[in-house]
């Protein structure tokens, strides 16, 4: 198991190298620049020129590149040209909280309903309430987010005003985490409504394909109660796919969802990608983009991992 | 109940709502304003470039002078201000006893700081370039004089600037926020941009930067020695909101100014809580006539492709009629518009005959006309795809352009690859976008030969000459003029089709007051004596509110 988590660790490396070269070389070949943008009838090309030069954005690309990398490789991720030039780092720290407690709280909402409606749903193949589940996961898979959260402020938050239109702090209050949690519910309560479609339909395939395996008619004709059958020995089988799942959602939990974002005003990683992406913002860009490509690839290493915890069929050697 | 009583009781109702209705302002209270999107987080007069940024600016600094709401340049931190006889010394009387928001006073010394920063060879900004018509900004940017000779602090409250040259739009650029040089002056001008100030400015202004959360909100609190007079707001609060809950909030009265978009309008203005207000603002929506087309190398091309397209239609079905047909580049609210001159009223028929007259005389079995040599005339337009309403006048131009049997092909391009693609002549016709524009009508920036944003190769001598003219010219009647003239040339020769000037939507809640019902293009906040940041004010029986 050492060897094998050394050896994908190393492996990481050249990965990273290879994705920073291509982010890089794709965001800078992209039209424009931090201040095309910039059309002001007070700002004169010569201005611009002056910037452009101080930024470096005149030199070779190459150049930029591993100007860029010699800054990374040290932890310098560089300042942003567009966010009051503060530095990339402490624009990500104050914005990866936000979505991290955000997103963990809709996971935990879509993972703590999502697994039991859908071993339920299983058990009960073609009963009346699979039917009816099923139909719900349906709408809930077809709605887009956007319609889905604005219909969740306007009925709770505007028709019965339990929970802010938007935002994350009330304005002018001290910082509390109450204060917090109060803002996150709704969008919390919308993501995770919306994750547990897609959940619910996974666990119940998985768990329909576990009960008819041999081993679950073995157990029965051993005599062991329905509980324990199900409980015991199929459900913890049923749950191995469900790790995968894990694992590969944990980038998810760093990421922004942008349109919910954009709704409920919620500052986070989401809104500050799609600014930069937009205006151009090269150091945020690549900050942002290769903080992403080392979670995801930490979370299918995780994956991995906890496949060979879970399986004991599953072994690297 | 008998009837006099009611009649006593409704009387004393009367009389008492009269005695509330005229009662003078009230202190206390916070103000909501909106924003939508973010903000660019730098929050220093020199150095910004996120407009959102800039309504933060202005609650905090002020200027020498400002804009009022006629678009006159009136004092603001100078009390008074004289321009000599020929036009290139200014002095400036500095209000005494303005104090900044740590309790230092201005003095000429602050003014002479910033303004010397922005040509600064280090300087970081785009915000410099005006002031290099300041005698001897240039060569104190390229290094080889130690200090700008045309600034000329006489005393504490007596300030000079010299210009190179005479330049009517000089003293628009002096509305900029002046910097406190004793926080400053010891920075290196090269370090500015990386300075806490950015986040913790102090500025003159109404409002002192009070507390800023990312991304959330801004709270500005009342400057209790601000040198106007202490606001009766106790705060100016701006909070990000999203578009589309714009309606609920104000229903919710959780905010009390946002500009709208039509549809929402609409159905905020119902509101018994809201006053509805629509203005023209300087911006113009217009396409680009790329003038190295083969194409358009006979004018009549260019003038039938703008005649036979029905802008009415346009405003009204797309914009739902927030907006104004342009019959020129200098916005309608200017001094300089001229109102008679050539209009491109939609007319179908004058559109084929200027068309049949420059050849295009023959049809092919599409329908699309062709000249003698058998060339189709087809348009290549491109656009950005961020914007639908822009998408749909464009597809609106498409049709509208069949009917008098041109061929639009339309490309859609991402705004910044648009951006990039307008300066390479090749392979375009017409190209869409929006103008933000100031008060001064120079378009120097935009239609001259050699001009920054001169992306349509516009290379014309007689405006180049009138622009310069316009720029060096003073009087402003005599400016008039000059710009009649040459917005006649510019509609003749289009490089821009003009096509609408934008209305703004705004809704206020009817709980403020002080603020100028007669809004010009400037705003409800900017009256005849300038800005009335520290004028408006909430009745103390409305101030309670919950904003979440």
């Amino acid at each position: 198991m050492r060897t094998y988590l050394i050896k994908r660790i190393l492996q990481g490396i050249p990965v990273l190298f290879a994705l920073s070269l291509i982010i890089f070389f794709v965001i800078n070949l992209a039209p424009g620049d931090p201040l095309a943008g910039m059309m002001d009838p007070h700002i004169t090309s010569e201005d611009l020129a002056r910037r452009r030069e101080q930024l470096g954005l005149n030199e070779s690309i190459i150049v930029r590149y591993f100007n860029w990398l010699k800054n990374a490789l040290r932890g310098d991720f560089g300042r942003s040209m567009k966010v009051g030039r503060r530095p990339v780092a402490e624009l990500l720290q104050e914005r990866l909280p936000n979505s991290i407690i955000l997103n963990v709280a809709a996971m935990l909402i879509s993972w703590l309903l999502a697994v039991p409606i859908g071993i339920f749903s299983a058990l009960k193949q073609y009963s009346l309430a699979d039917h009816t589940i099923t139909f719900f996961i349906f709408i809930g898979l077809s709605l887009p987010s956007f319609f889905f959260a604005l219909l969740a402020i306007y009925i709770f938050s505007f028709k019965i005003p339990i929970f802010p239109i938007g935002g994350m702090r009330t304005p002018g209050a001290p910082f509390s985490i109450l204060d917090i949690l109060y803002h996150m519910a709704l969008p919390a309560i919308a993501m995770g409504f919306l994750g547990i479609a897609s959940m619910t339909r996974f666990t119940r395939s998985s768990m329909l394909e576990v009960v008819k395996q041999d081993y679950i008619r073995t157990a029965r004709s051993k005599g062991l109660t329905e509980k324990v059958v199900i409980y015991k020995h199929a459900l913890r089988n049923a749950l191995i796919p469900i790790v995968t799942i894990f694992g590969l959602s944990i980038p998810g939990i760093f990421g922004g969802s942008i349109i919910i974002e954009q709704i409920f005003t919620w500052p986070g990683m989401g809104t500050l990608s799609v600014k930069a992406v937009f205006s151009r913002d090269y150091p945020v860009i690549m900050a942002v983009n290769m903080f992403y490509a080392l979670i995801t690839y930490l979370g299918n290493l995780i994956a991995d991992v906890l496949y060979a915890v879970v399986d004991p069929r599953i072994r690297y050697d | 109940m008998s009837r006099r009583f009611l009649i006593l009781c409704l009387m004393l109702l009367l009389v008492s709502s009269i005695a509330l209705a005229a009662d003078g302002p009230e202190y206390g209270g916070r103000f909501v304003d909106t924003e939508i999107g973010d903000w660019g987080e730098m929050f220093n007069p020199i150095l910004y470039e996120a407009a959102s940024d800039g309504d933060i600016i202005g609650l905090v600094f002020n200027g020498l002078v400002q804009y009022n709401s006629n678009l006159e340049i009136i004092p603001e931190l100078a009390e008074k201000f004289e321009i000599s006889e020929d036009g290139l010394t200014y002095t400036f009387y500095l209000h005494k006893g303005v104090k900044f928001h740590d309790g230092h006073e201005l003095t000429a010394e602050d003014v002479a700081y910033t303004y010397t920063t922005l040509v600064h060879p280090d300087y970081t900004g785009v915000r410099g370039g005006d002031f290099l018509s300041i005698k001897g900004a240039r060569d104190f940017r390229d290094g080889k004089a130690d200090s700008v000779e045309g600034i000329k602090v006489i005393d504490d409250y007596t300030i000079q600037i010299i210009t190179e040259e005479t330049d009517s739009a000089f003293l628009a650029a002096l509305t900029i926020g002046i910097l406190p040089a004793h926080l400053l002056k010891n920075v290196p001008v090269a370090e500015l941009e990386n300075n806490e100030f950015n986040r913790q400015p102090i500025g003159t202004g109404p409002f002192t930067f009070h507390e800023y959360v990312s991304g959330q909100y801004w709270i500005g609190k009342a400057f209790d020695d601000y040198f106007l007079g202490r606001p009766y707001l106790d705060e100016y609060m701006y909070r990000i909101v999203a578009q589309s809950s714009l309606p609920m909030l104000f229903e919710k009265r959780e905010i009390d100014v946002a500009s709208l978009l039509p549809d929402h309008f609409k159905k905020v203005k119902e509101l018994p809580t809201v006053k509805p207000f629509t203005s023209p603002r300087f911006q113009m929506l217009y396409m680009g006539v790329n003038q190295k087309s083969p194409k358009f190398v006979n004018k009549r091309v260019k003038q039938a492709l703008l005649y036979g397209f029905n802008r009415e239609v346009m405003v009204n079905a797309i914009f739902k009629g927030f907006g104004e047909v342009a019959h020129s580049v200098i916005p309608t609210v200017s001094w300089a518009y001229n109102g008679n001159m050539t209009k491109y009223n939609f007319n179908q028929i004058t559109a084929r005959k200027l068309l049949e007259e420059a050849g295009y005389n023959k049809l092919d079995k599409d329908g699309i006309r062709m000249n003698a040599e058998g060339q189709r005339l087809e348009i290549d337009f491109l656009c950005y795809q961020e914007n639908t309403a822009i998408t749909k006048v464009v597809e609106l131009y498409q049709q509208m352009m069949k009917l008098i049997g041109v061929e639009v092909n339309i490309t859609m391009m991402e705004f910044n690859a648009l951006l990039d693609r307008v300066y390479n002549p090749d392979g375009w016709d017409f190209y869409i976008m929006y103008w933000g524009l100031t008060p001064d009508p120079d378009w120097s920036f935009a239609l001259k030969s050699d001009a920054a944003w001169n992306d349509v190769f516009f290379v014309n001598e007689e405006s180049d000459l009138l622009l310069d003219a316009g720029r060096k010219e003073l009087d402003q009647e005599k400016r008039t003029e000059i710009y009649y003239e040459w917005q006649e040339l510019v509609m003749q020769e289009l490089p821009y089709y003009p096509l609408m000037f934008p209305t703004a939507a705004t809704c206020l809640d009817v709980r403020v007051h002080g603020y100028n019902e007669n809004q010009g293009p400037l705003g409800l906040l900017v009256g005849p004596e300038g800005t009335l940041y520290n004028k408006l004010w909430i009745p103390k029986a409305e101030q309670f509110r919950i904003t979440q």
